[in-house]
């Protein structure tokens, strides 16, 4: 047994962990990310992917303008597999403006730290908790599903925000998401703080994790495991600054880590970021994992010596397990392994002179020449 | 970096068997880019590319498969550098 199956079945949380719910919010988040925008037919290509992906909710933002307006409306239509989410302020107007597009289920957002209060809303504290309840209950008196964010969630005083997640559950709430708006919570910190909404309520619980200090995936899988069952994400982890946990890398944890969700479609996830990069001009971080083009490329000498016998030597999961190939860099970090293997593969039977000099050559270039799938 | 393999295939030829029918029957194979018919140790020299090895040596394979081909040395290119003159 790994280290991390021990770590995660045996040592961290006693119970086992139900089935984990992935939201893609690319046509929400995403668009908030500067540079990102989508035409109305991009948006619903990209969500025709999304949904073929296997996620659960497609999050979007209708308030936002027309065209929102249409790619939900035109989204909701096609009767997707995927619960189409419609994301607004926790405001009676932007509630009724998706009665009008016929919305099942709603995601309403209210900040709950005081830096937002008083800078953002002016609310007090107890102004906040009443129009919250009073907006949730609003929207279930018009038969709606519905998501409660706790704006900034993570700046909020505990005590507060655990009031705030009973009495909104106690509205009605469906969901409770639990935000790390600005990406400054850490793994343990996350952990504590959903265990604490675990234990307060019984809806479901969203955790929305901010990429600011490069740990929104950790802190997201934290809130997993501390009792949370829907991670939100995007695709290329695009968003507000930094981003949010990108889908890929969400799925393959899932399944890699905790071997769950297999029903995802993973060898999608590739096709999907290149659409994305496509659409937004953006291209993929090669460094991005799953996707990325560097996840199965491997170059160092040892690296590539240890790969042709077992590719696992160096890969945490198969590059087949989602449709991609393996690469190797053939080049300055190169050693005699590489030179003999592509010898012997293409009948070439190069002495070990010739293997020699081949090595002193690619040595002489100091870098990458070329890389070939295997 | 370039993405790819690129190989130029040495082939000793049949003289017996015309070479246009031996470079029509190595056209076709997938990969081939150039054909070059020569004078001296070698007749021919292919030039060829692709992403995958496997595929490199399927179209190694197949170029020895073709009537006509005696035998062949493959060459893996590990730079090319353009004169611009």
């Amino acid at each position: 047994m790994f280290f991390n199956e021990l770590f995660i079945n045996k040592c961290h949380h006693k119970q086992p962990m139900g089935k984990t719910l992935l939201l893609d919010s690319t046509l929400r988040e995403g668009e908030q990310a500067p540079l990102v925008h989508f035409s109305e037919s991009e948006a619903l290509q990209l969500a025709s992917q999304i949904d073929q992906s296997g996620v659960d909710f497609i999050e979007v933002s209708p308030i936002v303008g027309h065209k929102q307006r249409e790619i939900a409306r035109r989204l909701m239509a096609e009767k997707p597999r995927a619960t189409v989410v419609l994301h607004c302020r926790a405001k009676k107007e932007d509630i009724e403006s998706l009665l009008d597009l016929d919305a099942s289920f709603i995601a309403m957002y209210l900040s709950t730290s005081d830096m937002h209060l008083a800078n953002k809303l002016h609310l007090s504290r107890g102004q906040a908790l009443e129009h919250g309840v009073e907006m949730v209950e609003f929207a279930k008196a018009h038969g709606l599903k519905l998501r409660f964010t706790c704006e900034d969630a993570s700046r909020t005083e505990l005590d507060y925000l655990l009031e705030m997640v009973r009495r909104t559950t106690a509205a009605g709430a469906d969901r409770i998401s639990i935000t790390d708006t600005v990406g400054i919570m850490t793994p343990a910190a996350m952990f504590a703080v959903v265990k604490e909404v675990r234990a307060a309520t019984d809806a479901g619980i969203d955790v929305h994790c901010h990429n600011d200090l490069g740990l929104a995936l950790a802190n997201a899988l934290a809130g997993v495991e501390a009792g949370a069952d829907c991670i939100h994400a995007s695709v290329n982890g695009a968003g507000e600054r930094a981003g949010i946990p990108k889908v890929a890398e969400v799925a393959m944890a899932l399944q890699v880590l905790y071997g769950q969700r297999k029903d995802i479609k993973v060898e999608k996830l590739v096709e999907l970021s290149a659409s994305f990069s496509k659409h937004s001009g953006l291209p993929t971080d090669p460094f991005s994992p799953v996707v990325g083009e560097n996840v199965f490329r491997h170059k160092g000498g040892t690296h590539l010596a240890a790969v042709l016998k077992e590719g696992a030597s160096y890969e945490a999961f198969s590059p087949e397990s989602i449709g991609r190939r393996r690469r190797l860099v053939v080049g300055g970090y190169s050693g005699k392994n590489i030179l003999r293997y592509l010898s012997e593969t293409l009948g070439m039977k190069m002495s070990d002179p010739q293997l020699e000099k081949a090595l002193a050559r690619l040595k002489e270039k100091e870098r990458d020449l070329f890389d070939f799938a295997i | 970096m370039q993405s790819g393999i690129s190989v130029f295939i040495g082939a000793v030829t049949d003289e017996k068997i015309k070479t246009a029918n031996i470079v029509a029957s190595i056209r076709p194979v997938k990969g081939v880019k150039t054909i070059y018919e020569l004078t001296g140790t070698l007749d021919l020299l292919i030039f060829a590319q692709s992403d995958s090895l496997h595929e490199i040596n399927n179209l190694v394979e197949a170029v020895r498969a073709c009537g006509g081909v005696k035998e062949t040395t493959t060459y893996i290119v590990l730079e090319s550098t353009e004169n611009k003159q």
